[in-house]
Parts: C-alpha cells; structure tokens; sequence
C-alpha cells in the first residue's frame, strides 16, 4: 500500500476495506461499483476483508468499516461510510463534473 | 471462574486480590481530567517492567506524541518500554471523512489485532472509545459494536480496558443509562469532587463492579504523582499487625508512672491541645528518649522548620540535635498548606519507606484537617495509622484544638482510632496560666485518669500532682499557695500531737507518783494493820496465859470442890 500520493500519471486507487459481509459493507461496496460505472470514471478498486488480512488493515490505520482509501497525485483521502455522495466522490477523486 | 491479570499496580492489586479480569472487558470511567488515560497507560507500563507483558494501546483523543511527551512526568519510561513492550497506536477520527453514521469498528479490532499479534501482546487498551462510538447513527449501534468488542475478545483470547467519559457527559448513552457498565466485566469509576479549599481536589477510584469477584465498593482515594495513580488503599486488606506488650518511656518520668510504664510499642498516640499547650515538646521528649535507645523516629512537622524545634526544645531540657546529627532522628518540615490529605499522606508513606524509622511522630495531624477537611484527613489519618501498626512503629500524633479554652473534644475519628490520648490545657486561676495534662485513654493499659500539672522547666519536663480545691484544680501560684497552707496544717497537726502526747506523758508521770505515793501509803497501812494485828496477838497472848493459870487454879480448887461437894451440898 502507498502511503504518499501517487505518480502523476497513473489512475486513482480506490481501496475499499470491510469487513467480511457486514450489510455495511455489502452495501459500501455496491455504492462504490455503482459509481465507477456511472461515472465511467477510471480508477483501480481494491477489496481488502479485514476478517482476512488484519494487516492490511493496521497497515492503513484503520478505524471502522468500511472504509474508502482513496489515492490521487494530489492527495490521500479516507472516508468511514456505506453511503457516498457523487459529488464528494468526485472531489476526493479529482474528478470534477 | 475468572482469571485475574496483574496491574503491576500494587495497591490496585492487593484491593481486587489479583488485577483485572484476564480476556475480559474492564472499562474506565470518568469525567475529563480524572485520570482515565494515566491509570491505562501506568497499568501498561507497570505490567510491562513487573511482569513482561506487552500490550497495544489505541489513543483516540489525545495524539501518541503528546501521550508520549506527558508521561516523561511519570517514573514507568514508557519511552523505553514502545515498541519492544508496548504499541502506541494513533486513531484519530479527524483524518477520517464521514460519509455516513452508518459503520462497525471491525477495522478497528482488526487493526488491533494485528498489532497485537505482531508483537505478542495480551492486552489492548482503547483509550476514548466513546470519540468512535459518538459517530455512530445512534446508540444502537453504539450497542451493537460493544457486543462486537466482546465477541471479538472472546475470539482473540486479549484482554481489553475501555476507558470513556462518563456516561452522563455522554448524550449518546443518556438514553441507556448504564450500557456501558452492563458490557464491560469490570467497571473502575474514576472520581472527583472538590473539598473545603476551592484549589483542591479529592480524588477518588470506585469498583462499581466486578464480575465474579469480591471487592471493595467505597471509593478509594488517590493522588497522582511521579508514579502515576497512588491509592491511599489498606482499608479491604487484612486488618493484621504485629501486637506487642513492651513499654516505651514518654521521656516524662511522671507521664511514664501514670501509663504503666509508657506507651505500648505500636500504639499510636494522639496529644491534643489549645496552642502553647507543648505538644510538640512533649511529643519531642519521646523522640529524645527513643534516640537515647537507638531507636529512630521520623518527625515530619507541618509546623514549623527542623532548626526552629531544635531551639525551641533545647530551652527546656530536650537535645534533639545530637540524635539529629546521629541519624536517629529524621525532622521533615513541610508546609501545611498546599496539598491535600492523600498527596500529605503518600510523602509520609514515602518518608517511611525511605528512613524506614521505629517512631513517627506528625505533628500536628490537624494540619491535614485544615489541607482537606475532616472527612478526607480521617480516611487519611486511619490509612496512615494502620499502615504504622503494620509496621509495628509506634506513632505520637499532636492535634491543634480551636481557640482557647476549648474543651477536650477534637476530630472524634482520629481520637476513636488511636490508641492513647492525651490532653493538654490550660487551667486559668488567679491571673495565671498553668498546663495541666490528662490522659483521656490508654488501650491495654491501667492509667491514671488524674490531671496532673505539666511543668516545663530547664531540666526538662516533669507533672506535678495537683490540689482539687471546690472541684476545680489548683496549680501554679495557687497551688503553691496551696502547698504552703499544708506545710503549714502539718507543722501545726504535729505540734498539735507532741502537745498531746506531751500532756498524757506529764499525766501518766503524775499518776505513777501517786501511784507510788498511793503505794507508800499502802505499804504504811498494811504495815500498820499487821503491826496492830500483832500487837493484838500478843496482848491476846498475854491474857490466855493468865486465864490459864486463873483456870487452873479455878479448876484445881473445883476438883476440890467435887471433892468437897458432898461436904458442901
């Protein structure tokens, strides 16, 4: 996991950390697709089962879930929720409309 | 049954016979500033040196740096115990966005987990739990990941404290009143109210409860200092102490006569007395006498300054600073104002440990009073004296009664706890003050319930008897007075005797010479009454021989006659 942001040219990573299938993360997770589809924006996902990997989740200081970490050459931004709104998305992302 | 996991905090262990349930959910509560955070992280620290236990700590409202930086007040280094014993992790819930109230902590277990896992650690602390569970939707939830916390524990085998605010400073559990304490296993309330001085606060630890585990349910007061959260505890812990029957001279030769010999070896004495009244000087006499056996005492006066008890008591006889340089006696002044009870009581509990003396001797006591209130300084001064008698050290407490001319009344606690009490006054009469002593009790010992007069003189101290006069007693000028008026009875109660044995000697001499007069005469007449019985004799004697001749003849002639009777009739 990078812990700066990322090269200029490459794609947004977006890691989505939960737990097993807590509806929670059920539902964070379709949230996140949904919008990735919509918006046909283009950015890596990554599903990381904290259940599975603990280490994954210290690794990212991890708090709640689930969890969006989300990284851009600008900046890394982390978001607790299972509802996203697009235009915040979009912001964390650097994807404006 | 529960397993118990050692503090490393002995008090704290002593109190809950153990420590805190092993792979169980202990929560900490209490207000901001209670000492919530101090109290988890010296558990840590003190479990990691005492026992090697390691741990992982999750800091929630204050950033691992600045934990790091205010412990450096704390004696644990908890420097040196991160990494190799303990995690500090930061889980700050400001560098996380909030999309929704609708989340779980299971990254935060798992995060948890895996530090612990990485380092072998069998505790977890999440200090400020409530910050997360603030953000959740509503207290449900907050519900629902507690009961996660405990499935979590059960599944990992750690034993986990929870430190949260009071549920009242809490509006997300102001619904539920009491949640958290039904999760948690054990519940350690952390308290504080002020006393009488607005500057002071009596801090104080509860066990609301343990699960499966005798314990005591009165708050327990504490202090912090260098070593973190210090217990004034010793009340739950068994109640046993050496008993011993010597007797210690009170360095007042009378005072010793009137307690059967001194006081007892580990009793504790309380002088009480208006001010002036010499307390401090006869509790030093004591010192001095202990000194003079070997035996160290610790004075820790409130006061005045070591130098100024040496002067003041050299004046009437004591030396206390041969023992002083001899290090026989240790003179500890600290300022009666300025700290509270519990903070006074863990210095003398220091003091203890450090001069390790056979004698302490607090004067005055009532200085904790006036530092607290009476409440809190009796906790204390019941603390301190159990701990002496534990000890087996023999204890003179002097108390200040109010203004002058009080009657004997002082803290009724402290007079109820020790063992002795002795009380010093003064006796107004004729333009004088004289102080007069009276020991009020002596457990275990036949005393005299006398007043006596305390007299302090270049010599030292001596009592002196005192005249009871119309029921109130004579001392000073008037019982000099008084003496003199019986000096003068008994010169005159012995005139008054040769007198009369005089006159019974002179009329026992006069009748001897009557007797002896009488016994003259006696002797005169008896001697006179035989002469005259002799005389009488033998005039009688004289007249029978003439009888008899008269007769003989008489009865010749009637022979005679017989003869010649017939011749004559």
């Amino acid at each position: 996991m990078a812990t700066t942001p990322i090269e200029e040219s490459s794609r947004p990573i977006i890691e989505l950390y939960i737990a097993g299938d807590a509806p929670g993360s059920l539902r964070a997770r379709t949230a996140v697709q949904n919008f990735l589809q919509q918006t046909g924006i283009a950015a890596d996902l990554e599903v990381v089962d904290v259940l599975r990997e603990p280490s994954r989740a210290l690794a990212a200081g991890l708090l709640a879930t689930p969890t969006l970490v989300i990284y851009t050459s600008q900046r890394i931004t982390r978001v607790v929720g299972d509802r996203f709104e697009e235009q915040s998305l979009r912001t964390w992302l650097g994807t404006p409309s | 049954m529960m397993e118990k996991q050692a503090t490393g905090i002995d008090m704290f262990d002593a109190i809950t016979h153990g420590g805190l349930p092993q792979r169980h959910l202990t929560l900490i509560s209490g207000a901001p500033g209670s000492g919530k955070t101090v109290l988890a992280l010296q558990i840590l620290a003190q479990s990691a040196h005492k026992h090697d236990e390691r741990a992982v700590f999750v800091a929630f409202e204050e950033c691992t740096s600045m934990l790091m930086d205010t412990s450096t007040g704390f004696d644990w280094n908890l420097a040196g115990l991160v990494d190799s014993h303990i995690a500090m992790v930061d889980a700050d819930v400001n560098s996380f966005e909030l999309a929704s109230r609708s989340f779980d902590i299971g990254g935060l277990l798992a995060t948890a987990q895996a530090r612990a896992e990485s380092m072998n650690a069998s505790r977890v602390v999440f200090d400020g739990i409530d910050v997360l569970l603030g953000l959740l939707q509503d207290r449900r939830d907050a519900q629902r990941e507690l009961y996660r916390l405990r499935a979590w524990l059960r599944e990992t085998g750690l034993t986990i404290i929870i430190t949260a605010k009071d549920e009242n400073d809490t509006p997300l559990y102001g619904a539920y009143p009491g949640f958290l304490d039904y999760v948690a296993d054990c519940v350690i309330h952390l308290g504080f109210r002020g006393t009488n001085r607005a500057e002071l606060f009596q801090r104080s630890l509860q066990i609301l409860k343990y699960r499966g585990s005798a314990h005591p349910s009165h708050p327990i007061p504490f202090v912090v200092t260098e070593r973190g959260l210090e217990l004034l505890c010793g009340s739950d812990i068994r109640f046993t102490h050496p008993v011993f029957l010597n007797r210690l001279p009170t360095g007042v030769k009378e005072l010793d006569e009137m307690l059967d010999g001194g006081y007892l070896q580990g009793s504790s004495t309380l002088i009480s007395g208006v001010p002036g009244t010499a307390k401090t000087t006869l509790a030093s006499a004591f010192a001095a006498a202990a000194a003079a056996r070997g035996e160290p005492t610790l004075l820790v006066s409130f006061d005045e300054a070591e130098d100024q008890i040496i002067r003041n008591v050299r004046s009437v006889g004591l030396d206390l600073s041969t023992p002083r340089d001899a290090g026989l006696l240790h003179i500890v002044s600290l300022r009666a104002s300025g700290a509270s009870a519990e903070q006074r009581f863990i210095t003398i509990r220091r003091l203890i440990e450090d001069v390790q003396p056979r004698h302490l001797i607090v004067d005055p006591l009532s200085a904790l009073v006036k530092a607290s209130g009476e409440e809190v300084a009796g906790t204390v001064a019941d603390e301190l004296l159990v701990r002496c008698k534990q000890l087996g050290m023999t204890v003179i407490m002097t108390t200040l009664l109010g203004g002058a001319g009080a009657a004997e009344e002082t803290d009724s606690h402290i007079s109820t706890i020790a063992d002795n009490w002795i009380n010093l006054s003064y006796n107004i009469l004729g333009g004088e003050r004289n102080r007069a002593l009276t020991v009020i009790k002596a457990r275990g010992t036949a005393h005299s319930n006398q007043v006596r007069e305390l007299i302090l003189e270049h010599a030292g101290l001596r009592l002196e008897d005192v005249y009871t006069s119309g029921g109130s007693v004579l001392m000073g000028t008037a019982r000099m007075e008084r003496e003199h008026n019986e000096r003068e009875l008994e010169r005159h109660r012995i005139e008054e005797h040769d007198r009369f044995v005089h006159e019974l000697e002179n009329g026992i001499h006069a009748m001897q010479e009557q007797q002896r007069e009488l016994s003259r005469q006696l002797d005169k007449q008896e001697a006179a009454l035989s002469a005259a019985i002799q005389s009488e004799a033998e005039r009688q004697s004289e007249r029978g021989g003439l009888h008899h001749s008269i007769r003989s003849s008489r009865s010749r002639s009637r022979t005679n006659d017989e003869q010649t009777s017939g011749e004559d009739c």
